[in-house]
């Protein structure tokens, strides 16, 4: 009887162990199933040619003639993807409040990289230190970085409490270049200005009315300016790279992005004293781009 | 034999569970990565939904354009008087004190020859009071840039903290629009007598600098500060800064005429 007690102790484990490992099989077939879909794969999206129809967003949808009447083309960029872009101080979830600010500081200025870029978060999005927070697990070359629209991300919240920013901290916006690749794209003067300062890991340029604009995380062992030139508009000024340093050299890492600040000195009307201070250059870039986009 | 049979039941067993859990504890990760997925690709899908995009032809403009930028007159009377301001300080200060005081917050000619990094073309050309915040060190760094209406100095303050100060006499006239007027009022409420200039000043920061805004003489200057961490009690504390912007420097006291 103890023989044969263990003997069907002995099947009855064998049978679950069997079971076990083909559930353990098929569960695994579909998981990895699963992420076969996952655009997320650290590789940077091609460089060349359009994306379908799908990838363009819903304004690239083809219209039916029953329902409502066709829409007028939108614009395109030089891949022939739409422009689209989310409104000013429409930031992610769980990124901070977001500074509404429609103005358009500069109407005449050149938009601040030579390719199509996207403007987006470096923190709390794929490959950023913030990106679980919407579910945006992955690596910062992550196709879905590099498509539109684009969203603005000053004030967005970095933990540096000030007065533009309640509970937020980011006064500039994050440019991703053309593709994730570093040192291959170029930032480029806005406006005839003068190189007032390189250091660490900026490039900073001010205009004759004292408008300031600060390039961030150029490769800086390899700009095409030096402190003190005149810059016409359009001159490349260097590389978007993911330099960032301290005052003694030591490197601090972060994302493969250009992060483009301006200030100005502004008043609501002509007699009033002024404010410098930064201003968020969102809109100001929305029509840049525009432009840019038509070739103006 | 009966020994041994049990003992390896009791390792398929062993098996058996570490299996289980093997499967479980891969399937709350794969649970978490799909549903994470799922978040993502649903936001990324609203996002895309919510987004505006620009007519190819005859587009709406973008924004509101910012109507004008105009000139600022120059209170150079007001700069000599607040040279004078400081230098009387000064004098009362050693005539009352008894015993080594602190000197006296306030404007100080500091004539650009002086300063071994300065290029005094640069300081002649500027049409409005050329300001930089005092310090050994900044003396020793001091470099000055010039669009005549505009400058910016630039400097090592101490160790781990740059600074850049900047001015301009002429203004963006953004108008009265609700948000930018809303954003204004914000700033103005947030200001602090800065007594040395007698002027309000407000501070602002990033993750890129600490900035001192500050409108005196009829122009507007910005003081930054870069501190190599921004937690850095320089950058993050109001007391570093608004000390700088209390001690400061007039370049080109003899700008203006007379």
């Amino acid at each position: 009887m103890r023989i044969d007690r263990a003997s069907e102790r002995g099947n009855a484990a064998s049978w679950l162990l069997a079971l076990l490992v083909i559930a353990l099989l098929i569960g695994g077939w579909f998981w990895l199933r699963g992420n076969s879909g996952s655009p997320s794969n650290g590789e940077p999206p091609a460089d060349d040619g359009p994306p379908s129809d799908e990838q363009d967003g819903p304004e690239n949808g083809p219209a039916d003639p029953d329902d409502e009447p066709a829409e007028p083309p939108a614009l395109v960029d030089e891949d022939g993807r739409v422009f689209s872009y989310l409104p000013v101080g429409d930031l992610l979830p769980n990124s901070g409040p977001g500074l509404a600010d429609d103005t358009v500081y500069r109407s005449d200025i050149l938009f601040p990289t030579e390719d199509a870029v996207y403007l987006n978060s470096q923190v709390y999005r794929y490959g950023g230190m913030n990106g679980a927070l919407n579910g945006m697990n992955g690596a910062q070359c992550d196709a879905r970085n590099y498509d539109y629209p684009w969203q603005d991300t000053f004030c967005e919240k970095r933990d540096r409490n000030q007065p533009l920013c309640p509970g937020g901290g980011h006064e500039g916006l994050d440019i991703r270049p053309h593709t994730c690749a570093k040192n291959t794209h170029w930032a480029v003067a806005v406006e005839d200005a003068r190189v007032i300062d390189v250091r660490r890991h900026w490039v900073t340029l001010q205009t004759e009315d004292g408008t300031l604009y600060n390039y961030l995380h150029l490769k800086m062992d390899a700009l095409e300016v030096a402190e003190g030139d005149l810059v016409a508009k359009g001159d490349r000024i260097g590389m978007i790279s993911d330099n960032f340093f301290k005052s003694d050299g030591t490197s601090v890492p972060t994302t493969t992005h250009l992060h483009f600040e301006m200030y100005e000195n502004y008043v609501a009307s002509p007699g009033d004293d002024p404010l410098f201070t930064k201003v968020n250059p969102y809109v100001t870039l929305v029509a840049a781009y525009d432009r840019k986009l038509r070739a103006e | 034999m009966g020994t041994g049979n049990e003992r390896g039941d009791v390792m398929k067993f062993q098996i058996a569970g570490a299996l289980c859990t093997l499967m479980i504890a891969g399937g709350s990760y794969a649970y978490a990565q799909t549903a994470n997925r799922q978040n993502a690709d649903a936001l990324e899908s609203e996002l895309k939904n919510r987004a505006l995009t620009r007519a190819a032809v005859d587009p709406a403009p973008v924004g509101e354009v910012a109507k004008e930028t105009v000139e600022s007159g120059v209170n150079w009377i007001e700069m000599r008087t607040a040279l004078a301001l400081t230098a009387r300080r000064e004098v009362a200060a050693q005539q009352t004190a008894t015993r080594a005081v602190s000197r006296p917050p306030g404007m100080r000619a500091a004539p650009a020859e002086t300063f071994k990094s300065v290029v005094v073309r640069e300081v002649n050309l500027t049409r409005l009071p050329l300001l930089a915040p005092e310090g050994p060190r900044v003396a020793e760094t001091l470099k000055v840039y010039s669009l005549g209406d505009s400058y910016s100095a630039t400097a090592e303050v101490e160790d781990g903290v740059s600074m850049r100060m900047s001015g301009s006499r002429r203004k963006i006239v953004v108008g009265e629009r609700p948000a930018a007027l809303a954003r204004m009022r914000a700033m103005r409420a947030q200001e602090k007598p800065l007594a040395s200039l007698e002027t309000p000043y407000v501070v602002t920061r990033s993750d890129s600098s600490t900035d001192l805004s500050f409108s005196k003489f009829g122009a507007g200057y910005v003081l930054s500060l870069m501190c190599d961490d921004p937690a850095d009690a320089r950058c993050a504390d109001d007391a570093f800064i608004v000390g700088l912007a209390s001690n400061i420097m007039l370049l080109n006291p003899e700008a203006g005429g007379q």
